[in-house]
């Protein structure tokens, strides 16, 4: 006993760096799970707070910019709303806006903090929408904060369709540039081009049909697989983001209850 | 010892401030993110014990990881470095060892000693720092290249750094 307790006091350092190295390693590996990433949800809150303040000071900077997108935006929402009065659909999903208090571009798994959380309604799994295009889901959330998974996050994965001919494929990030993601899993004997519009496919709890994603900005057949090689330009300026828009499917829970059901 | 305290503490908040909300907030490339935090190890007087090394790195590494939301990335690396910063001081002793009441400092050792110690314990962090990131080794040569833009880039501003507020 006294000759481990002289051993452990001899390299208590080399003891205390595996320890401490052992939790940090832990930390990178939990965070691969897709519903595990505790710390993220815990810190959200106080460090929401405090990344808050001060992107209150640097929004000021891009006021003009954002007040042009807004005004566009509306346009758009206002026709969007007729055609909706004009289907009489009474399941109309529902839109709230939030503001991105902090962002991340180069790593490879970026995420987004957004300034509204549970009190506003704001739950797991629903959808991120920017002006120009698909932003990602909602990964934790704390009473007044949101972190969002972006679709430049290597864990990110999303059903989407060509718009042309309604081909689906998955969408995923290679981690590389902010503004490309990759299309998988559509046929070789698909007809792409480049400059095709990609659009969210509905195969999803979370994500109304028809959100512009992107376009295609190179395509390619690989050697030895039957299926494309796709890249695809982002219509989201990850970026530039400053405000984004949560989109709450009326039906969603319903769908996904019915769905677990089957199992 | 306990005089340090005060001005020890003041110097990790600092690096925290300028690493969250300078650094950190400067998206302009892949190849531009340094680990100025790095700072507050290099610093530390020659007799901290390793316990203290490893016990501030790690609470440093945690908390920007809490920031940029990269759980555990940067206390891992941070931690690596603050294990093996004795060993690597060893490398760099004059022949007749540091002398005691002295930090590592441009001031007490000059700036070639300096950049010395400072590069190959920034270096060995933005590897560590990077592959741990990417987690895998496809695009490792991109990898290793941002890591060792992102060293060089850290050096500079830790030594620039010296020069402009932390001179004694």
């Amino acid at each position: 006993m006294r000759k481990l307790l002289r051993l452990l006091l001899k390299y208590y350092a080399v003891f205390l760096f595996l320890i401490l190295e052992g939790t940090a390693i832990a930390l990178i590996v939990s965070q691969n799970h897709y519903h595990n990433a505790v710390f993220i949800n815990a810190s959200t809150g106080i460090l929401g707070y405090t990344s808050e303040k001060w992107s209150n000071l640097t929004h000021y900077f891009s006021l003009k910019k954002e007040n042009e997108k807004l005004i566009k935006e509306n346009l758009k929402l206002h026709r969007k709303l007729e055609e909706i009065n004009y289907k009489d659909n009474e399941y109309v999903p529902e839109y709230i806006t939030a503001k991105v208090v902090n962002a991340s571009v180069f790593k490879q798994k970026n995420y987004i903090t957004i300034n509204i959380g549970e009190k506003h309604g704001v739950k797991k799994q629903m959808a991120v929408m920017g002006h120009t295009g698909v932003i990602g889901l909602v990964e934790n959330t704390s009473p007044h904060y949101a972190t969002v998974i972006p679709i430049i996050n290597t864990r990110f994965h999303l059903s989407v369709k060509i718009k042309r001919n309604g081909y689906f494929g998955s969408l995923s990030w290679d981690g590389q540039s902010y503004q490309y993601a990759q299309l998988n899993d559509i046929p070789a004997y698909v007809d792409v081009n480049t400059g095709d519009t990609i659009l969210t496919s509905g195969l999803s709890t979370s994500f109304p049909d028809n959100k512009l994603v992107g376009t295609v900005s190179k395509a390619k057949k690989t050697k030895n697989t039957a299926f494309w090689d796709i890249q695809i330009q982002l219509g989201t300026d990850f970026k530039q983001l400053t405000s984004v828009y949560i989109i709450k499917l009326p039906l969603s829970e319903e769908q996904k209850k019915l769905e677990n059901s089957n199992d | 010892m306990i005089k340090w305290i005060p001005k020890y503490s003041l110097l990790f908040i600092v690096c925290i401030l300028l690493q969250v909300f300078i650094f950190n907030e400067m998206q302009i490339s892949r190849y531009f993110n340094p680990s100025f935090y790095l700072l507050f190890l290099l610093l530390l007087p020659f007799e901290s014990p390793r316990w203290l090394l490893l016990i501030t790195s790690f609470v440093l590494g945690l908390i920007i990881d809490a920031y940029a939301n990269t759980p555990g990335i940067n206390a891992a690396a941070t931690v690596f470095v603050a294990f093996i910063r004795p060993e690597i001081l060893n490398l760099f002793s004059p022949r007749d060892g540091f002398e005691p009441g002295t930090s590592p400092r441009i001031s007490y050792y000059g700036v070639t000693w300096f950049f010395k110690y400072t590069l190959v314990i920034v270096v060995i962090h933005q590897l560590l720092l990077f592959f741990l990131e990417a987690f895998t080794f496809r695009f490792a040569l991109t990898t290793i290249s941002v890591a060792l833009v992102n060293s060089l880039l850290t050096c500079f501003f830790i030594i620039l750094s010296q020069y402009i507020m932390f001179r004694k």
